[in-house]
């Protein structure tokens, strides 16, 4: 039973996700060069070619400011993803079997050693990201299960090739005899999730006062503000971002992060605008219309405060507050609507 | 010491000239809603109310002190405020705080625009036709302003005091 399994999941099974994982590829390559066709607007202006490959290196190199808002964390991300994918495609044993597919690619693997201190590398990294997910309580308040299946998923291959490559014995013998299927069906699984693995925005409700600054600095439109009920709610259209991290470091609460997620829906719909966040307004305290996300008021109330400068016209919307300030400083003239409008001035009534 | 653009509501007409004037100076194009300078009216049984508002040059700014990037400061030629459009992100936390509500995010730049008074010769109170804005020395408009607040005060307490019966209290006592 077990084995007619794995004779189909080395078989057909793995054709079958080698083709989805390619056209997947393909597909989100394609979606991420749309999206950097469509960036309209940059900083101070519309985007010039240059600009175009620039917010694409912004993506793929770590030379931005959303990086280096902690330079060593994004080292670190930048060479895990290196090395997966240096280490699937140049591991010798890999390049033999690269050599015998249909494909027939012949290239030279890298080294023995490097391919192990890469894949070690990509473990210990996984345990650190997992490990910091639970620490770090602002990381972990916003780490779902899903999060954690993530980095398990990406790390299961790496660790039963390595245990595999090097014959170590895990202790347990119905391990060991099935290692080599163990690794198989965790790559298949690793190469499906690659497709479904989303990386965008999400906004940490705790610290979100809902500014929308990420709206303005979005360059492609993909994060989009919008008021509805007295609430101000956050969508973000996932096949337009181009991970160019303008609303992490444009975020002054560091309440925007990018961040992994598995959605089979978000690539069955491109289009779909699903919202990441929302925030209620607060009403001006004499129009009674809703004006400021409630959260940026309590924070501005707050460090006026601790100026000891806050003041009571806080609550009153800004045409509120020019009203109150006009009629109690300015004493504006009062004008009367003549009776007869069409009446021309200076003419007898 | 800086000017300001001192209004005097009194004067005003709501023409709006200076929000016309103010975005065609600033933004290139005539869009009252992105003028710097805003006409506030107010009606009431048929009274209008007109009231210009814009940027005070408060010596100490609440759009100074809540700014999360520093972006909020001072001309140093003119002394006026002035926006840093380089670190400006447009949070709009300016334009919740000014008590005149007079700051506000321009959407198609993506920052905060305050009055920077032109760079010493504004247009808005060039093109007034009722003479209803002045720029002067801030110590000038300071000094109105705390004589029109002597003036509230002196009205308030006859309120509480009455030393003149009501009846003979001046008429424009009771405007503020």
């Amino acid at each position: 039973m077990l084995d007619t399994l794995f004779y189909y999941a080395a078989g057909p099974v793995l054709t079958g996700v080698l083709v989805f994982f390619a056209a997947g590829l393909i597909y989100r390559g394609l979606t991420l060069v749309a999206a950097l066709a469509g960036a309209a607007h940059v900083r101070d202006g519309r985007p010039g070619p240059v600009d175009r490959v620039m917010l694409l290196a912004r993506a793929l190199l770590p030379f931005h400011r959303a990086a280096w808002q902690r330079p060593s964390y994004a080292a670190l991300r930048y060479a895990f993803h290196l090395c997966l994918v240096a280490v699937p495609i140049g591991y010798s044993g890999h390049v033999a079997l690269w050599e015998e597919s249909r494909l027939a690619w012949t290239f030279a693997p890298l080294p023995d050693a490097a391919a192990d201190a890469m894949t070690m590398g990509v473990i210990a990294s996984s345990l650190f990201f997992i490990l910091r997910r639970i620490v770090v309580p602002t990381v972990r308040r916003t780490s779902g299960a899903g999060d954690f299946l993530i980095v398990a998923l990406t790390a299961a291959p790496f660790v039963s090739g390595y245990l595999l490559a090097h014959r170590v014995p895990t202790g347990l013998a119905a391990l060991d005899a099935h290692m080599w299927e163990i690794h198989l069906l965790s790559g298949e699984a690793a190469l499906v999730m690659a497709v479904l693995l989303f990386c965008g925005t999400r906004l940490d409700p705790d610290r979100c006062t809902a500014c929308a600054a990420c709206e303005l600095a979005c360059p492609t439109g993909t994060l989009a503000a919008h008021l509805e009920n007295g609430r101000r709610i956050f969508t973000y259209r996932h096949s337009r971002c181009i991970r160019c991290g303008a609303c992490v470091a444009v975020c002054p609460e560091k309440a925007a992060t990018l961040r992994h997620r598995l959605s089979l829906s978000l690539l069955l719909h491109p289009f779909r605008r699903p919202s990441i966040g929302h925030a209620d307004l607060a009403v001006c305290a004499a129009c009674g219309e809703p004006f400021v996300p409630g959260a940026q008021l309590a924070r501005i109330t707050s460090v006026l405060a601790a100026d000891n400068r806050a003041y009571q016209r806080l609550d009153h919307c800004p045409r509120c507050r020019t009203l109150a300030a006009g009629q109690s400083h300015l004493h504006p003239g009062t004008w009367q609507r003549p009776a007869d409008p069409t009446r021309r001035p200076g003419t007898p009534a | 010491m800086g000017f300001a653009i001192m209004v005097h509501a009194d004067k005003c007409t709501g023409c709006r000239m200076c929000e016309i004037a103010c975005s065609l100076r600033n933004m290139h194009e005539c869009n009252p809603e992105r003028s710097r300078i805003r006409v506030v009216s107010t009606a009431e049984n048929g009274q209008y109310r007109f009231i210009p508002s814009t940027c005070m040059q408060c010596e100490t700014a609440m759009c100074e002190l809540v700014c999360p990037t520093g972006a909020m400061g001072r001309d140093p030629a003119t002394g006026a405020r002035r926006v840093d459009t380089d670190t400006c992100i447009g949070c709009s936390a300016c334009s919740f705080a000014c008590p005149f509500g007079a700051c506000f995010v321009d959407r198609r730049l993506g920052v905060s625009v305050v009055c920077h008074q032109c760079d010493g010769d504004p247009t808005c109170v060039t093109v007034c036709p009722s003479d209803a804005l002045e720029y002067t020395r801030a110590d000038t408009s300071n000094i109105a302003l705390k004589r029109a607040g002597a003036d509230r005060l002196m009205a308030a307490m006859d309120k509480l005091i009455p030393s003149t019966p009501p009846d003979a209290s001046p008429p424009d006592a009771g405007l503020c």
